[in-house]
């Protein structure tokens, strides 16, 4: 946990500081969308099971300074709701959970600062916060494949992405993106149980739009 | 007009006498000075006329008021008193004239007599001297009286006609006429100090209901001892005017001398024989009463038309003063009424059967028949009790008992046992009807029996007018290697028989007279049959269509149509001859008949008390051949044999009977020759069971004899206990036996080729001996046991055993001798977690092989201490048992600590001891098919992998082996709620190393042996997948893994 959160300090610090080098535009905006994540496994010695996170409504703020005529920087927040699920064997168990996303990003832009509509992909890291939040039950299905449970767990996350942004006003920009968090499996929200392994990369790929004001 | 008029006086009469009975005796006694000899009841004045023979008088009784008027006057001493049917004359016999004279030589002629004619209604007298003293009068239908005198004396300077039967008619003209000479005697006056009338003259009458019949009882012979067993009985036909006289003999003597007869004259109740008489003039016996002592003083009976019944006072040894309501068929007793003396002489019943008046030691008593439906009376609502215990129970045993009022009146009562009883206590031992009274049994203290004992519980009432039977407490407490399904049935049952045909049980209940008739496969009981008077035995005929039932107290034997189940007719057997066993061949019926009086006449004389009679069933009768058999193959045996304890039985084929006497003697039927065949006398004596296993087998008690009937090799060991029943089963015999009368009994094969016995195995109670089915005396209940007992039957299908033992029933499955696997432990685990450590008052794990046949789950506590034929005991303390199978018993440890040794009784036997240690506390927590019982109190759910335990649950910890507590509840009973019951030691709870807050620990509410640790996790938790929780106590702990997560 502390390993994830200094790599995830790191990563937003220089975002921070290629923002300043910069003489720059700000961007701050509000975020809405939706999030999906692929399933992740888990499996025993004689089964398996789906572990998912299942697609939930995404909410953020973020903030961001154009630093280069194609270079800009930004902040984001990330509320993605999304409920926990494992599927398989004919069963399933469902148990309520979402994650908090906060990364830092680099946005290389296709075409310079000023120009009405900008491409862009981006980059970044940061850190993830799973929080399961449904009741826990000792008869949960697919219990011997892994537990799903009432905590808290925090992951570095990568990201790429890719959007536009298109200035409807001198002050108003709209963008659409998508991206994709990557992160390391979430073994404390969901726990394996002795003798079965979760496997994957956690993916999360959030689908936003994004309105924000300039200047 | 003359019921309106006797409402009034019989209403007052009734609480009079109600009033007067309590003083637990029935009936009022109104004192006359001097003594009565007879009486006679006028119901148009409301009086009982009573003669007193001593004070030459006949006194009047007044019923309302129970006081004397003025008496009527004669001039000899009164001995007989008669009124004709219109109440207008009063017929008085006198006995001998007394001589006025002081020093008169000769105080009372003998050849003196008369009588005394009052018109009651004119208040004329016509005093009449006869040549002979007056024994009876009676009056007949016709309005004439009867009057036998003693036969008179030969006077040979006047000799004369002798008539001694006189009819008297009062009205028109007062006219006697002779009928017949009968030779009758009496007694001379003046008598010896305690002398009765009835020891004077002997004599007493009888009418029928409808008048028509006169029957009248008289000496014989010259009997100043009153002791003589000759008497003559009188038959008078009124409507012919033609009498009958008959001398017999009866052992006892004829008394008490009494005469009741039934509406129409065909049953006759002379001194304590019930007499029917045919259509023919011939007559039988068709009862006794079975315990008469023949006085001639005491005792007397009356016929109650109205209800069928007979109410007869007829001394028995054991009895105070005791009138017995009896059926008027076989005598059979249905109730003992206590009376305030001794009755003496007649007795009349009113005409609408209110009440019955006797002659009695002090005068005269009025028995208020009609009030006893609300006079006091008490009894128990049943016979038996049975308390099923076992050999390991010793949890107390509760039955209720009902004490119930058997009139519209309730009564006081009282209980009591006999002196030394243990292990037995009534919650009252008091009361008043109608009254439960709850009877606790301490199995403990009959565990040393193994069988079944029985203690007469005895119910008493001051203010009772009854004497009720005391109820049999059953108290079994076998062993489960002990086999057999126990039916209670009531009674003294002296023999069994399984009819193959009809897939029935025939049980002959003694004390009740009756056949038992039940379904063999359902042991639903479908029908009584009603014997003789203390039936003996039972027989088929060789047809199987009838049931052959012997008596010892009755002429005949009772022939029932299995068919229908209808009696079919008696066999009237000879005189004096009462069948008590009965042989069936193919060819012929054989009875061995207990004889009173002389034996038939036969060249050489034959003597005994006992004879073998032929029977004719067809025609119905017996007689008896001077041989044992009659025929072309004669028996070379003459009849008659020294002992009347013997036994008849025959072969399955019928072709082969053996007849077992008392003294050893057996004797052998040939059916091939029809012929008695084979006589030997090789042993001293001989009792017990008795078959006829083939014609080269047969067995009487112990011992088995051959086709010549010579002992086989030695007798089967005493030490096998009393002989009781044999059957025939699978080719091989079948034996049980009795060591005691509350041990457990036996039952073994016979091998019929080699002659030994083999796979003995114990029955749940005794079988019936000769010897536990004597009681104490019962009075005229009666009962006749042969040393010869047959207590075995196989069912029809050939599945089970039916035997006749201690409180009834018992039924053995056919295979009870397979060979049980003996149970063997192997380990004592405790029942949370399957640890070695077991606690005091833990629940336990029973680990073994064959510890149970099946498995039984035990009902809502408390527990039982045995569990389908289970027990376990700990250093001899019986567990209470949650379960039984084959492998496990879940049980809970007694509150003892240290080194225990367990075992384990079952029906295969006993286990070998198993040792292991009792720890003071040994806390292991619950594992419910593998789950761990902690619960988290916030979602009521176990702790487990999915559920872990957070900072701050608050948790439930299910454990056993937390040791005393306060209060401690009773082993197998389920913990108190309130207050709870505290662990006496608290334990501690860790998780992690880190204590827990611990807030309670307790015995679950409701439970047994579990207890619950309420304790918090603490608010900083090391997040672990597997981390240990710790619950100590007693220096022992329990660890288990659990999975935290934080927060």
């Amino acid at each position: 946990m502390l390993k994830s959160l200094t790599c995830a300090a790191v990563m937003f610090a220089a975002a921070a500081g290629l923002a300043n080098a910069q003489e720059s535009q700000w961007e701050v905006g509000g975020i809405g969308g939706v999030g999906f994540s692929p399933n992740l496994t888990v499996k025993n010695a004689t089964t398996s099971a789906s572990a998912s996170v299942r697609p939930g409504l995404t909410v953020g703020v973020y903030a961001g300074q154009n630093m280069y005529r194609y270079w800009s920087g930004e902040v984001n927040y990330l509320y993605r709701a999304g409920d926990l699920k494992l599927s398989g064997n004919g069963q399933s168990a469902r148990f309520a959970a979402h994650t908090h996303l906060i990364t830092g990003d680099f946005l290389a832009h296709f075409k310079p600062r000023g120009a009405h509509i900008r491409p862009f992909i981006s980059f970044g890291g940061g850190i993830e916060v799973m929080e399961g939040t449904g009741r826990e039950s000792f008869n949960q299905p697919l219990g011997n494949l892994a537990a799903l449970t009432a905590t808290r767990e925090v992951l570095p996350v990568g990201e790429i992405g890719a959007g536009v942004k298109i200035q409807l006003a001198n002050h108003l920009q709209l963008r659409v993106q998508a991206r994709d968090y990557v992160s390391q499996a979430p073994h404390e929200v969901i726990a394996p149980a002795p003798g079965a392994r979760l496997s994957g990369i956690r993916q999360d790929i959030i689908g936003t739009a994004a309105i924000a004001l300039t200047w | 007009m003359l019921a309106v008029r006797f409402r009034i006086p019989w209403g007052i009469f009734g609480l009079i006498s109600a009033l007067s009975c309590w003083g637990a005796s029935f009936g009022t006694v109104v004192p006359i000075n001097g003594t009565v000899s007879d009486i006679a009841l006028d119901e148009r004045r409301n009086v009982v006329w009573a003669a007193n023979f001593s004070a030459y008088r006949i006194e009047q009784v007044y019923i309302p008021n129970q006081t004397l008027l003025a008496p009527l006057s004669v001039p000899m001493p009164p001995s007989a008193v008669a009124l004709s049917p219109d109440h207008r004359f009063l017929v008085v016999g006198e006995y001998q004239k007394p001589d006025p004279e002081l020093l008169s030589t000769n105080p009372f002629a003998p050849g003196t007599g008369g009588y005394t004619l009052f018109d009651l209604d004119a208040g004329l007298r016509y005093d009449v001297n006869l040549n002979s003293p007056v024994l009876a009068v009676a009056f007949g239908s016709d309005g004439n009286a009867l009057i036998l005198t003693r036969t008179p004396a030969v006077d040979p300077e006047n000799p004369g006609p002798l008539t001694n039967l006189f009819v008297l008619q009062p009205f028109p003209y007062h006219t006697l006429t002779p009928i017949v000479s009968i030779p009758v005697q009496s007694v001379d006056l003046p008598v010896p100090l305690v002398r009765f009338p009835t020891q004077i003259g002997q004599a007493t009458a009888g009418v029928s209901g409808d008048k028509n019949t006169i029957m009248m009882l008289a000496g014989a012979l010259v009997d100043a001892a009153a002791t003589s067993s000759t008497s003559i009985l009188i038959r008078y036909d009124v409507p012919t005017q033609t009498a009958t006289a008959e001398e017999f003999t009866q052992k006892p003597p004829p008394g008490p001398r009494s005469v009741s007869v039934d509406q129409t004259g065909s049953n006759v109740l002379v001194d304590w024989g019930l007499q029917h008489y045919l259509t023919d003039g011939g007559s039988y016996l068709l009862a006794e009463f079975p315990q008469a002592n023949g006085a001639f003083e005491k005792g007397t009976h009356a016929w109650d038309l109205t209800r069928r019944q007979i109410y007869a006072q007829i001394p028995a040894p054991g009895d105070a003063s005791v009138l017995h309501v009896m059926a008027t068929d076989n005598l059979t007793v249905s109730k003992r009424l206590q009376l305030p003396e001794d009755l003496s002489g007649k007795s009349q019943m009113s005409s609408d059967g209110q009440a019955m008046y006797s002659a009695s030691v002090s005068g005269v008593v009025i028995l208020p028949i009609g009030q006893l439906p609300n006079l006091p009376q008490v009894g128990f609502s049943q016979d038996d009790t049975l308390f099923a215990a076992d050999a390991c129970n010793q949890l107390v045993l509760q039955q209720t008992l009902n004490i119930i009022s058997l009139s519209s009146v309730n009564t006081d009562f009282s209980l009591s046992l006999p002196a030394g009883t243990t292990g037995v206590t009534l919650s009252a031992t008091s009361g008043t009807t109608p009254a439960q009274v709850v009877v606790t049994i301490d199995p403990s203290a009959f565990q040393g029996a193994r069988g079944t004992t029985s203690i007469p519980l005895t119910l008493t009432s001051n203010g009772a007018v009854n004497l009720p039977a005391p109820m049999r407490l059953l108290i079994n407490t076998r062993d489960f290697n002990q086999h057999g399904q126990i039916v209670n049935i009531p009674g003294k049952l002296v023999d069994i028989l399984t009819d193959q045909a009809r897939s029935r049980l025939y049980i002959l209940r003694q004390d009740q007279n009756v056949v038992l008739v039940y379904d063999a496969a359902t042991l639903q009981r479908i029908a009584f049959l009603r014997t003789g008077n203390t039936p003996t035995q039972m027989a088929f005929s060789a047809d199987q269509k009838y049931l052959l039932i012997g008596n010892d107290n009755s002429q005949i034997a009772n022939v029932f149509d299995l068919d229908i189940l209808q009696d079919a007719g008696p066999i009237v057997f000879p005189a004096g001859h009462y069948p008590r066993s009965f042989g069936v061949a193919r060819s012929g019926i054989f009875a061995l008949s207990r004889i009173v009086g002389d034996p038939p006449e036969c060249a050489p004389t034959i003597s005994g008390v006992a004879t073998l009679d032929t029977v004719d069933l067809a025609n119905r009768v017996a007689v008896t051949p001077c041989t044992l058999s009659a025929g072309e193959s004669r028996s070379i045996y003459q009849n008659g044999f020294s002992t009347v304890d013997g036994v008849l039985t025959s072969t399955a084929g019928k072709d082969y009977l053996l007849l077992a006497l008392v003294n050893g003697t057996v004797i052998e039927y040939d059916d091939s020759v029809q012929s008695w065949i084979a006589s030997r006398k090789d042993l001293s004596g001989l009792g017990g069971a008795y078959a006829a296993f083939s014609r080269n087998v047969f067995l009487a008690g112990s011992n088995l004899f051959d086709a010549g009937l010579v002992p086989i090799g030695q007798p089967f060991p005493a030490s096998d206990g009393a002989s009781s029943g044999v059957g025939f089963l699978g080719g091989a015999g079948l034996r049980t036996t009795a060591p005691g009368a509350s041990s457990p009994g036996v039952i073994q094969r016979i091998n019929l080729s080699n002659h030994t016995e083999y796979n003995a195995t114990l029955m749940a109670e005794a079988p019936m001996t000769a010897s536990s089915l004597t009681t104490p005396p019962v009075g005229q209940i009666g009962e006749s046991i042969s040393p010869f007992t047959r207590t075995l039957a196989i069912s029809p299908d050939q599945t089970k055993i039916f035997v006749l033992t201690t409180s009834g029933l018992t039924v053995l499955p056919s295979t009870f001798d397979a060979v049980l696997a003996k149970p063997v432990v192997s380990s004592v685990l405790n029942a949370a977690d399957r640890s070695t450590l077991v606690a005091l008052g833990g629940l336990v794990d029973i680990n073994g092989t064959s510890l149970a046949t099946g498995s039984f789950t035990a009902g809502a506590p408390p527990l039982p201490e045995s569990l389908g034929d289970v027990c376990a005991l700990v250093n001899n303390i019986p567990l209470p048992l949650f379960s039984v199978s084959p492998g496990l018993l879940k049980a809970q440890l007694p509150y003892i600590a240290g080194a225990a040794s367990l075992v384990v009784h079952n029906s295969g036997g006993v286990s070998a001891p198993f040792s292991f240690s009792i720890q003071g506390q040994a806390p292991a927590i619950y594992q419910t098919n593998g789950v761990l019982q902690v619960i988290r109190d916030d979602d009521n759910e176990p702790v487990g992998f999915t559920n872990p335990i957070h900072p701050n649950t608050a948790l439930t910890i299910y454990v056993t082996g937390l040791g005393l507590t306060s209060p401690l509840p009773p082993l197998g009973t389920a913990a108190p709620p309130s207050p709870p019951a505290v662990v006496a030691t608290p334990p501690t709870v860790t998780l992690g190393g880190v204590s827990l807050a611990v807030t309670s620990s307790t015995l679950a509410p409701g439970q047994i042996g579990v207890y619950t640790i309420h304790a918090t996790a603490p608010a900083k938790v090391q997040v672990a997948e597997s981390a240990p929780l710790t619950v100590t106590a007693g220096g022992n702990s329990a660890t288990y893994n659990v999975r935290v997560v934080s927060p």
